[in-house]
C-alpha cells in the first residue's frame, strides 16, 4: 500500500463508526457547532424510500433470511454473521467465518458493519437497566459496580429515549424495582404502548398469576407489554426532557417526511423495518447531517473507510492522528491509505471492532482490561404448540415479556433473566415456517392435507426466549492475532468465550420454569435440544441449546478507576485523554436489558463531556 | 416470455391439487409464470411435457378431489422421475424458494447449471401460500397495518387438525 495521504481538512472531532453511539455523538457535537468527520468502515445505506426497497428486496432475495441479510458487508470489511457460527472442537479454532472462534463455545452474535450499524437489525427493545444492575458487586457479590448509579444515568436514559423514540406503558411495564415511584418520577414514554400481540394476549389470559419458586422465594408470571423503539400513537402526556414541552412527534422513513408511520406490522424487525418505524443509528445520523448543515459546519461522512490505526503522543498521550483506508467494490483502484487529525476522538465501532482497534494500534490498555469482558444474553428457546390457534408471524417481533426474573435475591447464585414472548412462532428454535414445510413436504405430504396441517400446526406456534445474563469474565475476551488477516491486512478478531455457572444454573431452572409456564397455559411441549444445534452444551449432564441474542457488551469497561477499567464513566480513555470509547462495549455489567437504551444514553453522557472538554481548550466566543 | 409448453390452465390445475389452493387463489398470488419458467429453465421441456400429459390423464380418469389426490400420491409424487420436481412445485408455491434438485435425481435426468437453492423472486416470497395457509404475514412485505395483530386475521383460518 502507497504511503498514507495526510488530510489537510482539519476536524474539531473525528468518529470511528457511523452506527447509533457514533450518530448520536455527532449530533449533539454538531448542535453545538462543532466541525465533524465520521468514517464508516461498510458501505453507505440509501435510506430514501427507493433504495430502502432495494435493501428490503436483498433481504428478501436471501434464501436464510437472518438478521445481515438486508446489508451484506462488503468484500473488504467482513462482519460477524450467524451463519458463520460453528460448535468448535476442542482445541482446533474456527477460523471459517470473519472471526476466528477459540471456544469453548461459539460466541453467537453478529454485527453489522454498514452506515447505520448494527441498529439496521436490532429488533428495538429499549429497556433501561435495573437500579440493582449498577451495583452488582454492593447487592450480590458477584461481578462489579458501575462507577455510576441509575439515578446518575436516568436523565440520560430520557434522552435516549426521546433519540429513539421509544413505544411504551410506565404503568404497565411491570418490574422488580421496589421503589417505582423513584424509578420513573413522573415519566412517560414518547409514545403509547406497541399494542400487544394476539400471542401475547392468548398466553397472558393462561398464564397470568401463575405463581412460580426460585432461589426460595416466589415469583409471579405476568405477560406485560415491552417499550420498544418502535412508532406507535404519539403520547400528549409525554414532557420533553430539555424543552418540557408537552407531546411527542414520531420520525418515520427517512426519504419522505410525509410518510413518518406508525409500525404497520411488517414481520421482519430484526431484518429490517420496511416502514422504516423502528430506531436505527441513520436517523441520528440525518439529524447530525441536519443540524451540522444549519450551523454551516457540514458533517461529512465517509464511508468503505476502515479505521487501521490510532496514533498516539507519546509524550502527552493523547491521539494526534488516526490513519485510514479506503476501498472500492473493485480492483482498480487500489486501497489508499489517509491520515487525519483531530481534537477529540471518538471510537464506536461496537464492542468487537472498538476493542480490535485499541489492541492493534497498541493503545488505551494500561489496565489490561481492552477486549475483556465480551458478553452476550445467551438465550433459550423453549417452544411449544398452545391449545388453540394464537396466528404468530403477525406484527413486531416482541411486544410483551415475563419480567419477574429481572431481579431478585437469587443472583447471589444465579444469574437473572428475561422471557420475551417470541410473536413469530418457531422461526427462531426451527426456522418455521419454511422449515415446517420443507420437513411436510419432504415426507411426501401434499395438497389439502399439507394446506390443513400447516394451518393447524404453526397456527399454534409459540415460542419463549429466556434471554441470561452474563457476568464479566476476564477470559472471555477479543484478542488479534497476525496470523488471520481480512482483506485489507488488518487483524480479523480472535473471540474467546464460555458461559459460566452462574448463567448455565439459572438455564438449569428455566427448564423446570418453563414445564410449569407450559403446563399452566396447556402448551404441548416440543423442546428439543441435540448436539447438532449451534450452541450446544451439557450441563451436570443435561443437553442445552441456546443461541447469541445479538446483544455484543463489554470489552472496554469503564470504571472508578484506570487500574481494572478502560475508561472514566464519560467514556474517556484513562490513557488517552482526547480519546472516548462509545458503544455496548463500555458496559461493565447489564443485566437483562437489551444494550442499545443503555449503550445510547451512555452516547450522550460521551458527548456532553467531548463538549465540555473541546469548550475548555477554545472558550465560546462571546 | 415464450414457454417451450402452453401453460394455460395445466400448471394452475397441477399446481392447486400439489398445494390444496384453488386455482383462483394460485392466480391470484401472481408468481405462477415465475416459477414455471424457473421449472422450465431447470427441469426443462421433455419431462415437463411428459408431466402435464400424464396428470392431465389423472384429471380424466379421476371422479372427485379425493380420488384425484390418491392418483397424484402414487403417480406424481412417489414417482421417482415427478416427484422430486412436483415437491419443489409445492416449495416454490410454498415458500418462493426453488431447492436444488437432489442428487439422485439429477443422477437420472441430468443437472442443470442454474439449478441451486435460491428465492425465485421476492414478489414469489411475499406471495408464499405458507402465510395464507395460516394467517401470517410474509417478513417485510405484507404489513397487517398498526395494532391489526392482536386480534385474529380478518380472513377466517381453518385451523382444524387435517383428516387423517
Amino acid at each position: 500500500m502507497s504511503d498514507p495521504i495526510v488530510l489537510k481538512e482539519e476536524y474539531d472531532v473525528v468518529i470511528v463508526g457511523a452506527g447509533a453511539s457514533g450518530s448520536i455523538v455527532a449530533h449533539q457535537l454538531a448542535k453545538a457547532g462543532r466541525k465533524v468527520l465520521v468514517l464508516e468502515a461498510g458501505r453507505s445505506t440509501r435510506d430514501d424510500e427507493e433504495g430502502w426497497a432495494s435493501n428490503v428486496d436483498t433481504f428478501h432475495r436471501a434464501v436464510a433470511k437472518v438478521p445481515n441479510s438486508a446489508f451484506p458487508a462488503t468484500q473488504m470489511a467482513p462482519q460477524l454473521d450467524v451463519l458463520q457460527f460453528h460448535n468448535i472442537t476442542p482445541g482446533v479454532p474456527d477460523s471459517s467465518g470473519y472471526a476466528v472462534q477459540h471456544g469453548p463455545l461459539p460466541f453467537g452474535s453478529d454485527n453489522n458493519r454498514s452506515k447505520g450499524g448494527t441498529t439496521l437489525h436490532w429488533t428495538g427493545i429499549a429497556l433501561r437497566m435495573l437500579p440493582n444492575d449498577f451495583r452488582m458487586q454492593t447487592q450480590y457479590g458477584v461481578g462489579v459496580d458501575w462507577p455510576i448509579s441509575y439515578d446518575d444515568m436516568k436523565p440520560y436514559y430520557e434522552l435516549a429515549e426521546q433519540e429513539l423514540g421509544v413505544s411504551g406503558c410506565v404503568e404497565e411495564y411491570l418490574i422488580p424495582v421496589k421503589d417505582k415511584k423513584k424509578y420513573w418520577g413522573d415519566y412517560q414514554y414518547p409514545m403509547k404502548k406497541m399494542p400487544q400481540s394476539y400471542v401475547d394476549l392468548r398466553l397472558k389470559d393462561r398464564v397470568d398469576g401463575l405463581k412460580l419458586e426460585l432461589g426460595g422465594d416466589d415469583y409471579e408470571v405476568r405477560v406485560v407489554p415491552t417499550p420498544q423503539a418502535r412508532n406507535s400513537d404519539p403520547n400528549p402526556d409525554y414532557k420533553d426532557p430539555v424543552t418540557g414541552k408537552r407531546g411527542f412527534t414520531p420520525i418515520g422513513t427517512q426519504g419522505d417526511p410525509l410518510r413518518g408511520e406508525r409500525c404497520q406490522g411488517n414481520s421482519c424487525c430484526p431484518a429490517i423495518c420496511p416502514s422504516q418505524a423502528k430506531y436505527s443509528g441513520l436517523r441520528s445520523l440525518n439529524r447530525a447531517i441536519a443540524a451540522g448543515a444549519k450551523h454551516g459546519k457540514p458533517v461529512t461522512v465517509r464511508c468503505q473507510s476502515v479505521v487501521s490505526k490510532v496514533i498516539t503522543d507519546p509524550v502527552s498521550g493523547r491521539v494526534t492522528e488516526i490513519e485510514y483506508i479506503t476501498y472500492e467494490q473493485v480492483s482498480y483502484p487500489p486501497p489508499q491509505t489517509f491520515r487525519v487529525k483531530a481534537n477529540v476522538f471518538v471510537i464506536s465501532a461496537h464492542s468487537i471492532e472498538t476493542a480490535k482497534l485499541l489492541l492493534m494500534s497498541g493503545i488505551g490498555n494500561s489496565s489490561d482490561q481492552v477486549g475483556r469482558n465480551l458478553m452476550d444474553h445467551p438465550t433459550m428457546l423453549t417452544w411449544g404448540l398452545m391449545p388453540e390457534p394464537v396466528y404468530p408471524f403477525r406484527g413486531p417481533a416482541q411486544t410483551s415479556a415475563i419480567t419477574a426474573f429481572r431481579d431478585g435475591a437469587f443472583r447471589k447464585d444465579m444469574c437473572a433473566f428475561v422471557l420475551p414472548i417470541d410473536n413469530w412462532g418457531w422461526i427462531w428454535s426451527s426456522f418455521s415456517p419454511e422449515a415446517y414445510v420443507g420437513g411436510a413436504v419432504g415426507g411426501g405430504s401434499f395438497g389439502r392435507k399439507l394446506r390443513q396441517s400447516v394451518a393447524h400446526d404453526v397456527s399454534r406456534q409459540i415460542a419463549l426466549q429466556w434471554e441470561f445474563e452474563q457476568l464479566p469474565d476476564p477470559g472471555n475476551r477479543v484478542t488479534i492475532d497476525q496470523k488471520f488477516l481480512d482483506p485489507l491486512g488488518l487483524p480479523r478478531p480472535q473471540i474467546h468465550y464460555r458461559v459460566q455457572d452462574y448463567t448455565m444454573r439459572s438455564m438449569e431452572q428455566a427448564m423446570r420454569l418453563s414445564a410449569a409456564i407450559f403446563k399452566k397455559a396447556g402448551i404441548t411441549d416440543f423442546t428439543r435440544y441435540q448436539p447438532s444445534d449451534v450452541v450446544y452444551t451439557e450441563y451436570k449432564g443435561n443437553p442445552y441449546t441456546y443461541r447469541g441474542c445479538g446483544h455484543i457488551v463489554g470489552t472496554h469497561r469503564m470504571g472508578k478507576t484506570r487500574v481494572d477499567s478502560v475508561t472514566d464513566s464519560w467514556l474517556r480513555s484513562w490513557d488517552h485523554q482526547n480519546l472516548f470509547l462509545v458503544g455496548c462495549g463500555a458496559m461493565p455489567t447489564w443485566g437483562t436489558s437489551n444494550p442499545s437504551l443503555t449503550m445510547s444514553a451512555l452516547a450522550f453522557r460521551a458527548a456532553e463531556a467531548i463538549n465540555k472538554d473541546l469548550d475548555k481548550q477554545t472558550p465560546k466566543p462571546r | 416470455m415464450d414457454y417451450p409448453i402452453d401453460t394455460s390452465g395445466q400448471f394452475l390445475a397441477i399446481s392447486s391439487v400439489l398445494t390444496g389452493f384453488s386455482a383462483i387463489e394460485l392466480q391470484g398470488t401472481g408468481s405462477a409464470d415465475a416459477i414455471w419458467a424457473t421449472a422450465t429453465t431447470i427441469v426443462g421441456a421433455p419431462i415437463l411435457g411428459d408431466l402435464l400429459t400424464d396428470c392431465g390423464e389423472l384429471f380424466e380418469k379421476s371422479k372427485d378431489i379425493d380420488a384425484l389426490e390418491a392418483a397424484f400420491a402414487k403417480r406424481v409424487i412417489a414417482d421417482p422421475r415427478y416427484g422430486p420436481v412436483a415437491k419443489n412445485f409445492i416449495g416454490a408455491w410454498y415458500t418462493g424458494v426453488w431447492a436444488a434438485l437432489p442428487s439422485a435425481w439429477c443422477d437420472a435426468y441430468g443437472a442443470s447449471g442454474s439449478d441451486g437453492t435460491f428465492v425465485i423472486s421476492p414478489t414469489v416470497y411475499k406471495s408464499g401460500l405458507q402465510w395464507k395457509a395460516f394467517g401470517g404475514t410474509p417478513r417485510g412485505g405484507v404489513p397487517t397495518g398498526h395494532g391489526a395483530w392482536n386480534r385474529p386475521p380478518l380472513t377466517p383460518i381453518n385451523t382444524n387438525a387435517p383428516k387423517p
